[in-house]
């Protein structure tokens, strides 16, 4: 008896002689070692770029109608009054900053691990992505902070404020780099010739740059093989943001159908419970789909409005009078990055007055109203008519979908922007208080 | 174990020895032969025997033998002398006058008393016990069968006020909810600075359910000297807990049972409707004068008077408490058992938690030299929750925010669903159309061998496993409007957390002496390994009527079945330890402890993966010595000692912090993707350094007792989630960023004031403790605690400052009220402000309030607390009374209104809701009645609450400018509770040994009895989170409440 205990005990101890081993075995079981990716996992990453530019274009999608007048509060909830107004200290502004340098870091991360792969030229297509999401996202920074802090690798080091002009150089070099790398249109919910394309026209209008905004929209209004159209009527405008669709106006978006990690365009604004965090602004509710002397009978209104003035339908909530067109989840809306419809206003745009956008702008019209304008009325106007009727258009086609703000302020029309009440330094963004503490930037006047 | 065991063994051992008159034979030469014995008749061995003859100070020494005889040689006969005889554990005794007889046998027999003072209790050292009288560090000892435990059902809490240095807060009245442990202050700025615990020798970070009626003895291992035995994981302290053992001889059968009821002690009070339309109309028409407009108050035409926070509460809560154990044996075979039951009602609606718990202990001499110690223990918790914290749901507080003129249901008996009229989920709705679980179940097992081949020599082996399984379930009805269609939340949730933890250990012990010196080494090796696996999943909802019946309670009765993204994952780490001790005890008057452990962590990188932790301390009892007054009966025991040791803490680093990976789980279109989740960061273990000295004394022979220390430990490279420029791809990394310093004073005393009639016996203790930040990284002064989570909990509130103590509270100081529009700065009153609003001080005097005129205000920790123990024993009855104090801290009222909403917003927190004919009105958030009553209504009228005023007034700040972050929220924290007081009644031995009972005993206490607090809310203890470097530290969110409770009782005993 004794023995065998004493030998039971010589045992124990020789199991814990090896533990000092054990101390190597542990792991995590739902991350791997960054030295032990290889070429397979690159196109893993890849997806996992894809899912962090949804949580980046997600959370900057309300901004520009929330700070533009489009949205007011919410049942049970509400909005501050002064919705143009900013400060340092706001959590949300933070959050942006953040989510976004955040993402920038992971698409960094993807393009040195290509680089560094023995075989970079056979992961082309997905730098090319890389690319233009890196675009994207400065784009999304750029138009409201100004000159931001270029990472162009990732690094622990403080990296100072460019200027804006550097800035938007960087996401310009980023596009035409990409446009090389992509593939033509296949699939809305994947990056393409054309997306990078419709991005580049965006980019190059809000620089000025009309000619290559021109271009660059051609470019786009050219490709025949997949065919981009317009959607007709407000069923299809619609359709365009149930789960999955199928709109050939999309040129891309994110496919937003992981249920582990949604994100509820509907419960922003069109919510299945009592309570939601915003409504249509009142005015908008009443007048932003009125007929007007140019045009008649708005399409969209159908799509974006109902009898509830409470609610913006445009995003569908899988209930029937809630929405215009069913939807196979109400919690996949596509996050959309580029339409058709965007690509004959900035060409219109960058044409300026005269008789090239109002022909540009005939499909657009047909497909957007029952009575269209004349082409002698579009081709009458002058500058600011055109300009006015335009930002009008994109205020139409865009709301609820993150343009207004913007719109205003590139065009600089803060006339239509009355809350804005000659406070100009609120057209650049305030850098975060917890970023002004820590990295020491430069800060935006006014503040 | 090894000293007490070598104790043990002696009295046992020699337990058949005699004494023969003519073995003790005085010599002619003079020598005296003695025997000293036990009160039991058994000798005693190792007595030191000093005698000196009268007048002279050459003194003589002897020390008994196994048999307990001793030999005093050279004596002159005819000379008075004077004999003393000490040994531990036994009081002191004192021959004054003995003289030595010429040609007669010269012998002598004494017998000594077994000393009763609490200093002859054994202390469980970690790996080991020694005599309290022998022990050179801070230990507090509490013992839950002394304490009255009143309603209180963790064993952690009975350390309030009744172990200096420990401070310890509950922080919400949810039942169940644990207790903040804080060893000797605040070690440490991004965990919660919880101690580690112990529990029959198997450490753990979280501490388990446990019947506190099985707890034999609660240490706390307080400096470094005694804590290091721990290591990389005891800067914290450490605490121990013993759970009860059998004992030999008649079977000992005790049952006791409560029951009782509580109630709130001190509630906050909503206003009624007309106080309600009088606040708001007030804010209404504050506007309308600033602003120009004609808004009108909106009132709906039939008033419905609602005291909501009634309406889902109990009006009383219930606690109930069933206990039996068993404990018998004999001398080879020791076993006890136990079964305990506790169920207790939380204040809300279906809120509860009830513990069942079982414990059997066995302990069986295998051979003379082998013996198996088997411990086992089983726990069952289930609780019924209620959303409370959830910053959504929060049904408390969304209770306290509705508007009082409506009821909760409409015509038809249906709930009024938020949107429409209410603007809030309907607390009452989201009470009884959820139902939480959470079920814990709990198995703890040690099996060791004590194995003793010689005198001396004891090897112990065991293995430990503590297991826990967590099984949570939400099920929701489809009434619950709230959630049942919301994306992300099923109709049926359920998470399992099973967790376990293994040790093994070998420890090797030799005790021995040479002369007087007592040593005792110690060697050992331990191996523990820790994994939870979490499991959660959902179901579909009720959206789309795709899961089909609320009756249902299966997770798979929909179409689909969701992972819940919060509820998996995978943690584990391992720690392998080589660990020793010497303890040097030279008669009784210098000891030593030295003790040294080396830690292995899996956290770090290979290279960097062992720390050592050594400490020392040294201990001097004065009055073992010779030139102690041996006749003086005032001091009878001093003992000085001091400590130095080194301690870690692991606490702060992530299981993975040592490695670079990309994580899954970004998934795009249905397929899975990676992304980088974080890079390797090069972190430490956080050090302290802790120097300890301390006195332990004893008077009139153990009748007061007094223990003082003065600690001051230095804890360097604190491990933060340091705050990152976004640029860097993350917001915080791991990092070792600065310096803390913790310093004290602890004084204790325990005494018993009279032993007439009238027995009382009293005891109080006090600690003072200060924190102070010394450094940060990169050498700045101050580092802003970002706000974290709701905002409306109160935003950025804390700040690490270097000089300051961490949980320093940083932000607007208020000076009182602007009386006159007049007094208002001009810049502010461009802002909007205006005669009525908050005076802030105007910390950098530019005329304006900002972020930049935030300031060190305060503190959530307090700088001294403590409590007094009363205890009354007239014939058969028993009174006592246990206080406890805090003083100096600060808490945040959020539940107020900081940012917002909460019960001060007068005018600021509203909401469109629907009425009846579809129209959108404005509507107000309820307010408390004290801000109903003390609101500023002109000039005079208050200098501390505002005036009411909508929404919209003040311009250039993210939220109310009268409710900003500031000191009109900061309360004072400091309380005196009389927290039990018991009246208890023995029943007369006639009486009870007709029963054939042992005792029997009946009692009421009174829980909570008396709060004497300054503090507005209902309780100053109550802190949102427990982590003092958190944002949320020592902010009041305004949970449910702790309660008075009355209850009765008895113990029987068999």
């Amino acid at each position: 008896m004794k023995k065998n205990i004493l030998s039971i005990a010589v045992l124990l101890m020789a199991v814990c002689s090896s533990c000092s081993k054990q101390l190597d075995g542990i792991r995590p079981k739902d991350q791997i070692p960054q030295e032990a990716l290889n070429s397979n996992d690159i196109n893993t990453l890849r997806v996992g770029m894809y899912s962090q530019m949804e949580n980046v274009l997600f959370t900057f999608w309300f901004d520009f109608d929330i700070k533009a007048g489009n949205l007011k509060g919410g049942p049970g909830f509400t909005m501050s009054s002064d919705y143009v107004n900013m400060s340092p200290s706001d959590a949300a502004i933070a959050t942006m900053w953040q989510t976004a340098f955040l993402a920038l870091n992971k698409i960094n991360f993807l393009l040195e691990t290509i680089d560094n792969n023995p075989q970079p030229a056979s992961f082309a297509t997905i730098k090319g992505e890389a690319l233009y999401f890196r675009a994207l996202v400065y784009y999304h920074l750029a138009a409201r902070w100004g000159g931001m802090p270029l990472l162009t690798k990732r690094t622990y080091d403080v990296v100072q404020r460019s200027t804006e002009e550097t800035t938007w150089d960087l996401i310009k070099a980023d596009l035409t780099s990409a446009e090389k790398l992509v593939a033509n249109y296949s699939d809305r919910f994947y990056v393409s010739t054309q997306a990078v394309q419709a991005l580049a026209a965006r980019v190059y209008l809000a620089t000025k740059d009309n000619a290559n905004a021109i271009a660059y929209a051609d470019k786009v209004l050219s490709y025949t093989t997949s065919g981009f159209t317009l959607s007709a009527d407000a069923t299809a405008y619609a359709s365009q943001f149930v789960a999955g669709s199928t709109a050939r106006e999309l040129i891309f978006a994110l496919a937003n159908n992981t249920a582990a990690n949604p994100h509820l365009f509907y419960q922003q604004v069109n919510d299945i419970d009592g309570s939601w965090g915003y409504s249509p602004a009142s005015d908008q509710y009443t007048t932003l789909f009125a007929d007007n002397e140019a045009a008649a009978g708005d399409k969209r209104k159908a799509a974006t409005f109902s009898a509830d003035n409470n609610r913006i339908i445009k995003f569908p909530n899988g209930i029937s009078g809630q929405q215009l067109v069913s939807t196979t989840s109400a919690a996949y809306t596509p996050i959309v990055v580029s339409r058709l419809a965007e690509i004959y206003l900035i060409k219109a745009e960058a044409q300026g007055a005269g008789s090239a956008a109002a022909a540009t702008l005939a499909p657009y019209f047909a497909a957007r109203y029952q009575t269209t304008p004349t082409a002698a009325y579009l081709t009458g106007l002058n500058a600011t008519g055109l300009q006015s009727l335009l930002l009008n258009e994109r205020r139409r086609e865009f709301y609820a979908e993150g343009y207004w703000w913007y719109d205003i302020k590139r065009t600089n029309r803060t006339d239509l922007l009355p809350a804005l009440n000659s406070r100009n330094y609120l057209l650049y963004y305030p850098i975060p208080q917890t970023e002004l503490d820590l990295a020491g930037y430069t800060k935006n006047e006014g503040y | 174990m090894s000293l007490s065991r070598t104790f043990t063994s002696i009295t046992l051992l020699l337990a058949l020895l005699f004494l023969s008159t003519t073995a003790i034979r005085a010599q002619q030469s003079g020598t005296l032969k003695g025997i000293v014995l036990t009160e039991k008749g058994k000798p005693i061995a190792g007595v030191t025997v000093s005698f000196n003859a009268k007048g002279s100070t050459s003194i003589q020494t002897s020390v008994t033998d196994e048999k307990g005889v001793f030999t005093a040689t050279r004596l002159v006969t005819g000379t008075s002398y004077q004999f003393r005889f000490t040994h531990i554990g036994y009081e002191t005794y004192t021959i004054a006058a003995f003289e030595m007889k010429s040609g007669e046998d010269n012998s002598l027999l004494v017998r000594l008393k077994e000393a009763r003072a609490s200093l002859n209790d054994i202390v469980v050292v970690g790996y080991g016990s020694q005599q309290k009288k022998q022990v050179s560090g801070a230990i507090s000892s509490v013992k839950p069968d002394n304490t009255d435990k009143g309603g209180t059902y963790d064993a952690l809490k009975l350390l309030q006020g009744r172990a200096s240095g420990v401070n310890i807060i509950t922080p919400a009245g949810t039942p169940g909810t644990k207790p903040v442990v804080m060893v000797r202050g605040v070690g440490s700025i991004s965990s919660n600075s919880s101690p580690l615990y112990v529990i029959d020798g198997t450490p753990t970070e979280f501490y388990p359910n446990l019947n506190p009626n099985d707890v034999e003895n609660i240490e706390v291992l307080k400096d470094a000297s005694a804590a290091s035995i721990y290591g990389s994981r005891a800067s914290s302290g450490v605490i121990i807990i013993t759970t009860k053992n059998g004992k030999p001889g008649k079977t000992q059968v005790n049952v006791s049972a409560y029951t009782g009821s509580g109630t709130i002690y001190h509630d906050i009070k909503m206003a009624n409707s007309a106080q309600y339309t009088q606040v708001m109309q007030a804010a209404v028409d504050n506007y309308n004068a600033q602003k120009g407009t004609s808004l009108t108050l909106y009132k709906p035409g039939m008033i419905q008077e609602t005291d909501w926070v009634k309406s889902i509460s109990r009006s009383q809560a219930q606690i109930r408490s069933v206990d039996a154990n068993l404990s018998g044996g004999t001398d080879k075979t020791q076993l006890y058992a136990s079964f305990g039951y506790f169920n207790q009602q939380g204040i809300l609606n279906t809120s509860n938690y009830r513990q069942f718990s079982m414990r059997f202990k066995i302990s069986h001499e295998l051979s003379r030299s082998i013996k198996l110690n088997v411990n086992l223990s089983g726990t069952v918790t289930p609780r019924r929750l209620v959303e409370e914290d959830n910053t959504s749901l929060k049904v408390l507080r969304n209770a306290r925010e509705e508007q009082p003129w409506y009821s909760p249901y409409l015509a038809d008996g249906t709930y009024k669903v938020n949107g429409t009229y209410i603007f809030r989920h309907n607390p009452v709705m989201e009470i009884n159309e959820e139902k939480w679980t959470r079920n814990t179940f709990e198995g703890l097992g040690s099996v060791s061998l004590d194995i003793t081949p010689l005198k001396g020599f004891k090897y112990t082996p065991s293995i430990s496993a503590y297991g826990t399984l967590i099984d949570e379930r939400k099920k929701l009805t489809d009434q619950m409007a709230a959630r049942a269609r919301s994306a992300g939340w099923g109709a049926l949730l359920q998470n399992r957390n099973l967790g376990v933890r293994y040790v093994f250990d070998n420890i090797f012990s030799y005790t021995n002496k040479a002369g007087l010196l007592n040593y005792t080494l110690m060697a050992g090796h331990s191996y523990e390994k820790y994994t939870s696996d979490l499991l959660g999943i959902y179901s579909s909802n009720y959206s789309a009527n795709a899961y089909p019946s609320s009756n249902l309670d299966i997770i798979n009765a929909g179409p689909a079945v969701y992972a819940d993204p919060a509820g998996n994952g995978y943690n584990a780490y391992n720690l392998e330890s080589y660990l020793g001790r010497l303890t040097l005890d030279y008669d009784g008057r210098y000891l030593l402890n030295a003790s040294v452990r080396r830690d292995g962590s899996s956290r770090f990188s290979k290279d960097h993966r062992f720390g050592t932790f050594p400490s020392v301390s040294l201990g001097w009892v004065l009055s073992r010595e010779q030139f102690w007054p041996a006749a003086q009966r005032v001091i009878s025991f001093l003992k000085l000692r001091s400590s130095y040791g080194v301690t870690g803490s692991l606490a702060g680093i992530g299981n993975y912090a040592a490695l670079s990976l990309v994580s899954a789980g970004s998934s795009y279109n249905n397929q899975g993707g990676f992304v980088v989740s974080q890079d390797a960061q090069n972190v430490t273990w956080e050090k302290a350094r802790q120097f300890d000295v301390g006195v332990d004394a004893e008077l009139f022979n153990g009748r007061i007792s007094f223990t003082a220390d003065y600690f001051q430990q230095k804890n360097t490279d604190l491990l933060y989630s340091r705050p990152i420029y976004a640029t860097s791809g993350y917001t915080s990394i791991p990092s070792n960023i600065g310096s803390l310093q913790n310093r004290g004073w602890e004084l204790a005393a325990n005494g018993k004031i009279t032993t007439a009639a009238v027995q009382w016996t009293a005891g109080a203790n006090i600690s003072f403790i200060s924190n102070k930040l010394l450094s940060l990284y990169q050498n700045k002064d101050m580092y802003i605690v970002p706000a974290s989570g709701f905002e409306q909990i109160g935003g950025q509130m804390h700040a690490l400052i270097n000089g300051k103590p961490v949980s320093a509270f940083y932000m607007l100081r208020q000076t009182g009220i602007y009386q006159y529009d007049s007094e208002v700065p001009q810049k502010l009153f461009a802002k909007g402000v205006r005669a009525g609003d908050v005076r802030y001080d105007d910390y950098n005097n530019d005329g304006d309030i900002t972020d930049a005129d935030r300031q060190y205000v305060g503190k959530a920790i307090p700088d001294f607390f403590g409590g007094i123990t009363n205890n009354l024993r007239w014939k058969n009855f028993e009174c006592n009374i246990f206080s406890q104090f805090s003083s100096g801290s600060r808490v945040v009222a959020s539940w107020r209104g900081i940012n917002s909403e909460g019960a001060e917003h007068l005018g600021d927190a509203l909401s469109n809701v629907k009425i009846e004919n579809g129209q959108t009105v404005e509507q107000y958030y309820n307010v408390s009645q004290a801000a109903a009553n003390s609101y500023w209504r002109g000039p005079g009228t208050s200098n501390t609450t505002p005036r009411p005023v909508r929404k919209g007034v003040f311009s250039g700040y993210t939220y109310n400018y009268n409710a900003m972050a500031s000191t009109r929220f900061l309360e004072n924290g400091s309380f005196f509770r009389i927290k039990t007081v018991t009246l208890a009644y023995t029943l007369p031995a006639t009486l009870t040994q007709k029963w054939k009972m042992d005792n029997i005993r009946i009692y009421i206490t009174a829980d909570n009895l008396f709060t004497f607090t300054g503090y507005s809310g209902y309780d100053p203890e109550q802190s949102f989170v427990t982590t003092p470097g958190d944002s949320n530290y020592g902010v009041d969110f305004g949970l449910q409440s702790a309660l008075r409770t009355y209850m009765v009782g008895v113990n029987i005993k068999f």
